[in-house]
């Protein structure tokens, strides 16, 4: 099959696999064209082009169908690129192609092409038929066989003779292989599967290590920096994963996957402004694609109210506001008949909405979407529930939150993490009011701290805290004070210990990375101005 | 422009759109030795002659490329285990035609044909078109191919039956271990080789790291390009 969206390029490339002796070819100019074909039949070769004007992209394509399934393991699928765009575009590809060919080619190229792939993919028939099927018994043993046999496609063999095993959960047998390949030769390849046990088997500590040699010798082996990240997460250093996988976006930004595990990190770190910018990145990858739903809206717009609770700077959040609203717009028109969304949008208008949108701000506006959420618990997905309640305390509407907390914690009750989420919400409505409040309460508290009435001080800080308990100034100041009351002895050891606990902040981590990295120039900047 | 960075992207860029277009204008070529080589044998010829000035450029274009890349620290390898033959033949397809209408055999012989080997494939495939130009503009009729394998690694070579390397070119190669000066001297030629050299050299396995030899054959006296892997 040829997929291309200029019929010229098709009626070439046709005309030079007609005269190659190749009698059945199917053309599609478009992604959702060839889509069908390739679901209704089985093909020996695709030939795509990788960019097909305004449907998918070719890798879009190769990604659907391979995890959809509909591609069968027996078929060679082959991208063509621009020459040049190759490394550019291709370089750093989750869902490899079997081969690539650079346009514009000659006939001699693709015959020469066509012989290598035919002859390869029959050798590997046998494991591939054995693939399609899930049989990973008959894989493995086909695949020991052509190792034996055949020592041209001994290196396509043993990668799915690793595979074979590993589905098959025979992973020390797979372990033992592998370190027999790395003692004869350095596969980057082997290396990663045999790390990727090791996750498996919980050897956090060793994978880590040769994880990171792996990207230190193989800088594009983007898959290394994903499994990097993920063992980062599990030994608890959210900041180094996310600086791991910003290096894996950096050379291979087009993967929704890693997009979307960057900005889940990015958020749980405190970093909005990174977390917004991949929520908004994921909601243009997904036009038009497989991914495509309005899911990606509502995690933009998650996001960036997160990111305007935390703001002071008034110009630029009038200008997260506006595209805040710009996104609902659109994703109110893109989805009219879900309910999750029509209630999730609802809210996102009352938040979101200025003065002159009198039936917005009307606290009845709320109410009847607090209402319409009890009558439709079923409709209402976990995270859009969460939001609304949020939503409902920030406006200060406590009374209708409550009952519908009630509700939602009735219907989920299966569901831990979400009982817990609504729990926290709960008892700890930080609405905008409880923060000013705390900001005014800091501000005399300062007045005290400064004319020395340190209990006065710490009494009132300790009262800003209950409105804002996670805020860096107000923590430092209480602690302070604290200390300089003791001082004075007039400190209790639990306030003690509640100073130890709560100074422990969840930046912290963050402040002495950025302190690191920031001594870490200061020392070659002098060394560069000194040499 | 007040920022350098930008203005190396920018030609960077521009680099590879020359390089896109140079790519159709070899096509086209291509197209048009095809329909009138029986017909005007001399103008054909005379065309692939443009074909060959046009490879010429191809590679000075790819050598800019790799200056850029290693400049803003984005030339970074993905290495493979491929089979060595299809390497070769990559490298050579799109010059069976200029060489057929020049007049020039090319060989290829692989000791053992399933050499399979762990490289960066589309680096060593720019090496090997980049040496292959090179013969064909000093050959006089004979371009041989040759791949073997040794204790210390794995050995392509390229060997014509020309005048030879002259005696500057393979002194400057083994005597100065750091090729930079090279390039200011030979000019484009010496950048190729500064860049083949870079590129063996990014192939390392435990200690050792690869290389390449410039030689003049014992016998007939042409020149013998050598690209050791390791």
């Amino acid at each position: 099959m040829l997929i291309d969206d200029f019929s010229n390029v098709r009626k070439s490339i046709k005309g030079m696999l007609n005269s190659l002796g190749v009698s059945q070819v199917f053309e599609a100019a478009t992604g959702s064209e060839a889509t069908k074909y390739v679901r209704e039949q089985r093909f020996d070769v695709i030939l795509c082009d990788y960019n097909l004007g305004k449907s998918k992209n070719g890798s879009q394509l190769l990604e659907e169908w391979r995890t959809r399934g509909w591609l069968s393991y027996q078929t060679v699928f082959v991208m063509i690129t621009a020459e040049t765009s190759r490394d550019f575009v291709m370089g750093a590809l989750e869902f490899q192609p079997d081969d690539y060919l650079a346009k514009p080619f000659a006939m001699d190229t693709l015959q020469n092409r066509l012989d290598r792939w035919l002859d390869r993919q029959s050798a590997l028939g046998p494991i591939n038929r054995a693939l399609d099927k899930k049989e990973y018994p008959a894989m493995a043993k086909a695949a020991r066989e052509l190792m034996e046999n055949k020592p041209r496609y001994r290196g396509w063999a043993q990668r799915k003779y690793v595979e074979a095993l590993v589905k098959q959960g025979q992973t020390t047998e797979a372990t033992h292989f592998l370190h027999a390949l790395l003692d004869k030769r350095d596969l980057p390849w082997a290396r990663l599967e045999l790390h990727r046990i090791e996750v498996g088997e919980g050897k956090l500590e060793l994978a880590e290590r040769g994880l990171k040699t792996l990207v230190m010798m193989q800088p594009n082996m983007v898959e290394a920096y994903d499994l990097l990240a993920e063992v980062q997460i599990l030994i608890k250093q959210p900041q180094k994963a996310q600086e791991t996988l910003s290096q894996a976006l950096f050379r291979s930004p087009r993967s929704i996957a890693r997009q979307r595990a960057f900005a889940v990190l990015a958020s749980d770190n405190g970093d909005h402004i990174a977390a917004t910018g991949a929520y908004k990145e994921i909601v243009s990858l997904a036009d038009g694609t497989m991914h495509e739903s309005s899911r990606g809206y509502k995690d933009v717009l998650r996001s960036t109210r997160t990111q305007l609770q935390s703001l002071d700077d008034e110009a630029l959040k009038r200008r997260l506001n506006k595209d805040a609203q710009a996104l609902l717009k659109k994703l109110i028109c893109q989805y009219p008949n879900e309910l999750d969304t029509a209630l999730f949008s609802k809210a996102y208008r009352a938040y979101l909405a200025d003065a002159a949108d009198t039936e917005a701000t009307d606290p009845m506006f709320l109410a009847s979407i607090a209402q319409a959420a009890l009558e439709q618990l079923g409709e209402l997905g976990e995270a859009s529930a969460l939001d609304i309640v949020d939503i409902l305390y920030e406006k200060g509407l406590t009374k209708a939150a409550d009952e519908l907390v009630l509700d939602l914690r009735q219907y989920h009750k299966g569901s831990g993490t979400f009982v817990k989420r609504l729990n926290q919400l709960q008892a700890e409505p930080v609405t905008q009011e409880a923060r000013s409040h705390a900001h005014k309460t800091n501000t005399d508290d300062i007045e005290q701290y400064k004319q020395k009435d340190f209990e006065a001080a710490t009494r009132l800080f300790a009262e800003a805290l209950e409105f804002s308990p996670r805020h860096p100034g107000i923590i430092l100041k209480y602690v302070q004070s604290s200390l300089l009351l003791m001082g004075r002895s007039r400190l209790t050891v639990s306030q003690l210990d509640r100073s130890l606990d709560i100074v422990n902040h969840y930046q912290f981590e963050r402040y002495t990375n950025i302190r690191d990295k920031v001594i870490a120039l200061h020392t070659k900047v002098n060394h560069e101005q000194s040499s | 422009m007040s920022n350098p960075v930008d203005m190396h992207t920018i030609m960077a860029a521009t680099v590879h759109d020359v390089k896109n277009a140079l790519s159709l204008i070899d096509n086209e070529l291509r197209e048009v030795i095809d329909s009138i080589t029986e017909r005007e044998p001399g103008s054909a010829m005379k065309l692939n002659r443009l074909r060959l000035e046009a490879g010429w450029i191809n590679n000075d274009l790819v050598h800019m490329l790799g200056l850029y890349r290693m400049n803003t620290d984005i030339f970074r390898p993905n290495f493979d285990e491929v089979l060595i033959e299809d390497v070769i033949q990559d490298a050579t397809s799109r010059y069976q035609q200029t060489l057929a209408s020049l007049g020039i055999n090319l060989g290829i012989e692989l000791e053992d044909p399933d050499t399979a080997w762990v490289i960066d494939p589309v680096l060593i495939e720019g090496v090997l078109a980049n040496i292959l130009t090179n013969s064909i503009r000093y050959t006089a009729d004979r371009l041989d191919f040759r791949v073997f394998e040794t204790d210390v690694g794995l050995c392509i070579t390229l060997t014509d039956n020309g005048a030879g390397y002259p005696d500057k070119m393979m002194n400057f190669m083994s005597e100065t271990p750091d090729p930079g000066e090279l390039s200011f001297q030979n000019g484009s030629t010496g950048l190729g080789l500064y860049f083949c050299q870079q590129i063996a050299q990014l192939h390392r396995q435990g200690e050792t790291q690869g290389y390449i030899r410039l030689t003049n054959h014992p016998e007939h006296g042409g020149a013998v390009f050598m690209l050791w892997l390791s």
